[in-house]
């Protein structure tokens, strides 16, 4: 089957998604290649957190760019509503990062006000102990010794998110090709021609949102894209009444009732199994946390792997002139940034200032200099 | 922690047999069940129960006794009751977690058996998930274990062999049965016999009591509806009434319970979660998990049998246990002539049960469980998902069950899709023009049953290496 | 919907189903002393508060949810009675939590 559009977006999880309807949006003609059911999705691991705080550390533009984020974010869930009677369930009223222990308060106070220093601008964070986290939640058990707490944050439904943003994208007359992976990708005659099993797309641009299939991508066209597996393990417990409002970084309750509990941090490859270790581990964390949950039931876990590249920041690049390579791992929090600005860029063709940044030749480090 | 050189999962017949017969050949055994005690479903109650030295549930109820007291007598640390939440595997076996009596256990095992049998088929139709509305098997699972009858305006609804044998058996209880509503679509017994007549006379003492239970049906004087459809249950905060077509023609009875069976299909669920494969069986209409003629699935250490692996009945249950628990004994070097000989018998045997499978297929395919269901019917009964909010999924992208789940948040439940897996893939199948085979299955994971977060985190384990940082 | 064949044996014993005693017999379980009671309706849904009745009997459905001994959740269908057992249907989606949350 032949295809012809003037995107080709390769990937239809979050990112790929967002960009595809902020491309439409823009009236810009665009395909959306998608694998099929069982292949690896970011965005069904999804925590849901629409999320500032700590982000920056070791990009400082990222800090901007994520306060930016989540200001478009009800710009985005109010038009996703209104076009596909979708309420993707924004909640933006902040966020608290659980310490456990003294030593962990100390660390993430000093990682925060690195943030703060670097980013230049007024930023807002505090460290709360556990009196005062308690005023902000009073199930918190006892023995937690705080929490850091950023007004900029909050959380959304990431799958009604990628549900809404699919439907919007197709009532804004995309079109969407799944079920198929891209088996070669080549450049002729000054267009992009991308194989699937069974289609053939030709494409003036391309953009690479397939999570870490853009490592393969990459290399189809002689650019190494350097993003690994970084998996994180997430719990979920029956429906319960609402307890919790705020958003939070280590358990949070979902608009259904349930709780999500997460997560893990491993290089482990592309293994997506769950280990009783980490389920042993979080739950534990879990009822430190919150000890009225103890009789609260898991009713599911689970692995997702987070497309993580050196610096954890996102990627955005033009790797031959027409190829955009998007990728990060906070495919919710960035979600209204890229259908506005990411998209604009596409479409334009410029990268503007606040994205230079994100380019990929900040990892070709300088040659360390020998002291 | 615990090691056995076998886990048997399930104490029904398969999982007791298994279990006997590897503890009498000298391998240390332990069995897992989440009931409180043997006997699985066909033979619940024969231990404990209210008709455990009657005969009053005729002669195939009994046919257990012999497997409970070769299980009881043989060296086997059984743990009923237990809650098992998660089992690991690796090349050199496993380890199951699970609870039992308020202690948390874990047990490592070189091999697993897994005999969690079968489910009864589920049967969505409007009006279904109405109190009054109840799976046939369950009402004989009341009346094995509790004594329970029907009372009030009872009708069956459905077909298969499960269905006459209940009908056989409420009625030398006394119980009046309003109705047995007949879903199989017309078919010619007789030509049907001829086309499998090897299996038939191979298996001539199982066709002539299907024969003798239809006649005590007919002569029953209860009211049979043939070639039922389009069924929909009525009733404001339970059943009262029950609409459905027979022989084309409209008809309702006024009832207060309906019980419905339309066969059984093996419960895939630990299966699926230990990730063996899993294959569609045309025949059987379902998914079963891929075993060889062994009983080993494609996890070298797991063996499916009984009818978790394929429905084969309550006879062929012990035969594939010993089958599989003899190879086992190869496995671990310890086969000898004796487990050489039950292994040919026990082939012997499964091969005879085997062969009679397409007969009985043939004769009581499910009908209403394989008709496109309607908009308005839920098809997720934790979540309260109706077919509609599934095909509008499928128009917004999710061409697969993960993903359909994910959208609607079908199988998200307690009962995380046991209930509604089959039907929603072959909704799927039908709206994407797959084949249901492609389609496939929700991918299931662990917890096996809901597990509070205290008892998940009830163990002396160190943390996992973890390399947590903020982003 | 569902009456005892036989009389009671001599292991009966008392439970509490929703605050009221209830004879019933060693190896009954939780579901069938409600279902042989007509406690009605067995639950009631999370997400719409429909009635719901067990249906399979057998761990399978999830349907038979109920709160034993301050404990929510509870399939009744895998679980004996025990004498003095307090048994709580689940009709309100408050008792949905275990009593630990409920006396927040």
């Amino acid at each position: 089957m032949h295809i012809e559009a003037d995107v080709a977006v390769i990937g239809g999880g979050l990112v790929g998604i967002s960009i595809a309807y902020g491309l439409a949006l823009q009236r810009i003609d665009s395909v959306v290649i998608d694998e099929g059911d069982s292949a690896v999705r970011a965005s069904r691991g999804n925590f849901g957190l629409v999320w500032v705080q700590g982000k920056g550390l070791a990009l400082p533009a990222y800090t901007g760019w994520a306060i930016r984020a989540a200001e478009l974010w009800p710009d985005l869930a109010q038009r996703l509503g209104s076009r596909t009677g979708i309420d993707v369930s924004l909640d933006q009223s902040g966020g608290l990062f659980f310490c456990l222990t003294p030593d962990a308060m100390e660390q993430r106070a000093a990682d925060l006000q690195t943030v703060k220093e670097q980013y230049g601008a007024p930023y807002h964070f505090e460290m709360l102990d556990n009196k005062e986290l308690k005023k902000l939640v009073p199930e918190v058990g006892d023995d937690v010794a705080g929490a850091s707490y950023s007004r900029y944050d909050g959380h959304a439904n990431p799958i009604r998110l990628l549900q809404a943003l699919h439907r919007a994208y197709v009532d804004l007359g995309g079109r969407y090709a799944p079920g198929e992976g891209v088996i070669g990708l080549e450049q002729r005659g000054g267009k992009f021609v991308v194989r699937t099993q069974t289609r053939t797309i030709l494409a003036t641009r391309i953009v690479l949102s397939a999570g870490l299939g853009n490592a393969g991508l990459g290399d189809l066209l002689g650019k190494a894209v350097p993003v690994k597996p970084i998996r994180g393990q997430i719990i979920v417990t029956e429906r319960v009444r609402p307890i919790f409002t705020k958003a939070m970084e280590q358990v949070r309750q979902t608009d259904n009732g349930s709780i999500m509990i997460g997560s893990t941090w491993e290089d482990v490859g592309f293994d997506t199994a769950t280990t009783m270790e980490a389920n042993r581990q979080m739950a534990a964390d879990a009822v430190r946390l919150f000890p009225i949950l103890a009789n609260i039931r898991a009713v599911r876990s689970w692995s997702a792997l987070r497309i993580m590249s050196p610096d954890a920041s996102p990627i955005y690049e033009e790797l031959v002139p027409g190829a955009f390579l998007v990728t990060c791992h906070s495919g919710v929090s960035l979600a209204a940034i890229h259908s506005f600005e990411v998209a604009k860029w596409i479409a334009d063709g410029h990268i503007p200032g606040s994205m230079a940044p994100f380019s990929l030749s900040r990892f070709d480090t300088s040659a360390t200099l020998a002291p | 922690m615990v090691s056995v050189d076998v886990l048997v999962i399930g104490g029904g017949p398969a999982g007791m047999t298994a279990a006997a017969a590897a503890a009498n050949a000298g391998l240390s055994v332990a069995l897992v069940d989440e009931r409180p005690d043997a006997g699985g479903q066909i033979y619940r109650g024969l231990e404990s129960g209210p008709f455990r030295e009657s005969s009053a549930l005729g002669a195939d109820y009994r046919k257990g006794a012999p497997i409970i007291e070769r299980f009881r007598s043989a060296s086997i640390a059984t743990f009923f009751g237990a809650a098992l939440w998660r089992i690991d595997t690796d090349q050199n076996g496993g380890r199951a977690a699970f609870s039992c009596s308020g202690l948390h256990m874990s047990i490592s095992f070189r091999k697993l058996v897994a005999a969690t049998g079968a489910m009864e088929r589920p049967v969505p139709f409007a009006g279904w998930t109405l109190p009054g509305v109840m799976n046939l098997g369950a009402a004989q699972l009341l009346l094995k274990s509790s004594g329970l009858v029907p009372s009030g305006r009872v009708a069956l609804l459905g077909n298969g062999p499960l269905l006459l044998l209940f009908a056989q058996q409420l009625t030398t209880a006394g119980v009046r049965i309003g109705a047995i509503l007949d879903t199989a679509p017309p078919v010619n017994k007789v030509a049907l016999g001829l086309k499998h007549v090897k299996a038939v006379l191979a298996n001539r003492k199982k066709v002539l009591k299907g024969i003798g239970m239809l006649r005590a049906v007919r002569q029953s004087g209860i009211p049979i509806y043939k070639d039922v459809s389009d069924v929909m249950a009525l009733g404001q905060d339970q059943l009262t009434e029950l609409q459905f077509v027979s022989r084309d023609y409209p008809a309702k009875l006024e009832l207060d319970l309906l019980l419905v069976h339309e066969g059984v299909i093996p419960n895939t669920h630990l299966s699926r979660a230990l990730g063996c494969k899993h294959v569609w069986s045309d025949s059987q209409a379902c998914f079963v998990p891929f075993t060889d003629s062994r009983g080993r699935s494609s996890n070298r250490n797991v063996f499916i049998i009984g009818d978790g692996a394929s429905i084969r009945g309550a006879d062929a249950a012990p035969a594939s246990a010993e089958v599989a628990v003899s190879t086992i004994l190869s496995d671990l070097d310890r086969a000898n002539a004796k487990s050489r000989k039950v292994l040919a018998c026990a082939l012997h045997s499964l091969e005879k049960e085997e062969k009679f499978r397409p007969f009985l297929d043939a004769l009581y395919p499910p009908r209403l469980a394989v008709t496109r269901i309607a908009d308005e019917t839920i098809i997720c009964r934790c979540e309260e998902v109706p077919a509609s909010a599934l095909r509008e999924a499928v128009r917004d992208g999710a061409i697969g069950p993960a993903q359909a789940k994910a959208f609607t948040r079908c199988g998200m439940g307690p009962c995380q899709g046991r209930m509604c897996a089959l039907q929603v893939s072959q909704l799927l199948a039908r709206e994407t023009s797959a084949s249901i085979g492609d389609v496939g299955s929700y991918n299931v994971r662990f917890p096996l049953k809901p597990i509070t977060l205290a008892d998940m985190a009830a163990s002396a384990e160190p943390s996992v290496k973890d390399d947590s940082h903020a982003h | 919907m569902f009456s005892r064949l036989f009389d009671l044996p001599a292991t009966k014993l008392l439970v509490e189903v929703d605050g009221r005693p209830v004879e019933c017999t060693k190896g009954d379980t939780v579901a069938a002393v409600l279902l042989a009671n007509t406690a009605f309706p067995y639950r009631r849904t999370v997400v719409s508060g429909a009635p719901r009745m067990p249906v399979c009997m057998m761990g399978v459905c999830f349907d038979c949810l109920v709160e034993i001994d301050g404990i929510a959740n509870q399939q009744g269908c895998l679980r004996l009675v025990m004498p003095g057992m307090k048994i709580k249907r689940q009709t309100t989606v408050a008792q949905t939590l275990a009593p630990s949350v409920e006396n927040l």
